[in-house]
């Protein structure tokens, strides 16, 4: 694992490195596809432009599986360190760029819930609504916890299609290529998923939320 | 439309009946409109579960950019790849724009020879060996040309 803590003093140089030839990526006429030929010819602004671009949703990916956000940070930074030290990784005549980062984060991140050992979830998993009242907030919250602890018992596949179908906007294909399986598989985990998770909030008494 | 239908589609197409097929979607918004308790009780736990599933992430800190893009400064470059400068049809451009050069150039350097071996021949064979000062028959000697 990567260092989490770099030095302070470097920070102003890295600052300025994320600043690259095209200074807002929404405005960047440039794709990921394009930032991803870049990047393999070595160019690191491009880098930046790409990271900057994907890692939202990389990190959403990872924490959906892993359930934990230090751990989610640590897998989005392993991945794309990792890409930027064999950017030739990623083939582009195979995939799209994102199907292919969030097939690398579902692995990373299925390796890491593997190997670790199970922790209580993060209190501020899912977020308020603040537009309801206190005490539905706190019911909202309750039904929350439950449902965060009915994925966390899910089989880490068919967490890992929650994570693509809820948190990407990759199509059925995409998804399903990211995770190595035929759309059907997919549709087969995510069908499972949700009966699980409908079955256990049911059964729990959560079924009155609006 | 029967209950377990129903709960058959709301586990393959989530709660968002827009997303649905139009046929399937008429029939499941009939049965929802005869209000039975128990439909409702799937409807919106299936609903609860996609708006929680679909909640996005709290977006990463800066902190985490700058610390990846510290990390990336801290490991070897990846070498330098030229057909990585040229992505998809780009990249068979490229090997075209190559190979049509190469061919122009080869094809150019063949043309030249021809044309300097053609009137290197032409010129060689009107000249005779009294063209050539000093150049005599002398039979007998170490060689016959002198």
């Amino acid at each position: 694992m990567l260092a989490r803590q770099p030095d302070t003093t470097s920070m102003m140089s890295v600052a300025s490195m994320a600043a690259p030839t095209c200074p807002n990526h929404l405005n960047s006429p440039l794709n990921s596809q394009e930032l991803a030929a870049r990047v393999s010819a070595g160019d690191r602004a491009a880098f930046a432009q790409l990271v900057q671009l994907h890692l939202p949703r990389t990190v959403a990916v990872a924490q959906r599986i892993l359930m934990r956000r230090a751990e989610a940070e640590d897998v989005a930074q392993d991945v794309f360190i990792k890409y930027w030290q064999n950017p030739q990784a990623y083939q582009p005549g195979k995939a799209l760029f994102a199907t292919w980062l969030y097939r690398v984060t579902v692995n990373r991140a299925l390796d890491v819930a593997r190997k670790a050992k199970p922790l209580p979830l993060d209190e501020n998993y899912d977020q308020e609504d603040p537009a309801l009242s206190v005490i539905e907030q706190q019911a909202q919250k309750q039904r929350a916890q439950a449902l965060a602890q009915a994925v966390a018992l899910l089989p880490e596949r068919q967490r890992a299609a929650i994570a693509l179908s809820y948190q990407t906007e990759l199509s059925d294909v995409d998804a399903a290529a990211a995770l190595d399986i035929t759309v059907k598989a997919y549709e087969s985990l995510l069908v499972r998923a949700r009966r699980t998770l409908r079955e256990m909030m049911l059964k729990g008494g959560h079924h009155d939320a609006g | 439309m029967t209950q377990d239908e129903f709960s058959d589609l709301l586990d393959l197409y989530g709660a968002d009946l827009s997303r649905w097929p139009l046929d399937q979607r008429v029939a499941a918004q009939a049965l929802l409109a005869s209000k039975s308790g128990e439909v409702w009780q799937i409807y919106q736990a299936a609903q609860f579960i996609d708006q929680q599933l679909a909640q996005p992430a709290a977006a990463p800190s800066r902190a985490l950019l700058d610390r990846i893009l510290l990390a990336s400064t801290e490991v070897a470059e990846p070498p330098f790849n030229f057909w990585a400068l040229f992505a998809g049809w780009q990249r068979a451009m490229a090997g075209g724009a190559i190979c049509a050069s190469l061919m122009a150039g080869l094809y150019s350097g063949w043309s030249t020879q021809l044309t300097a071996y053609s009137t290197v021949t032409s010129t060689t064979s009107s000249i005779t060996t009294d063209d050539i000062p000093g150049l005599t028959y002398a039979p007998g000697e170490v060689g016959e040309w002198q």
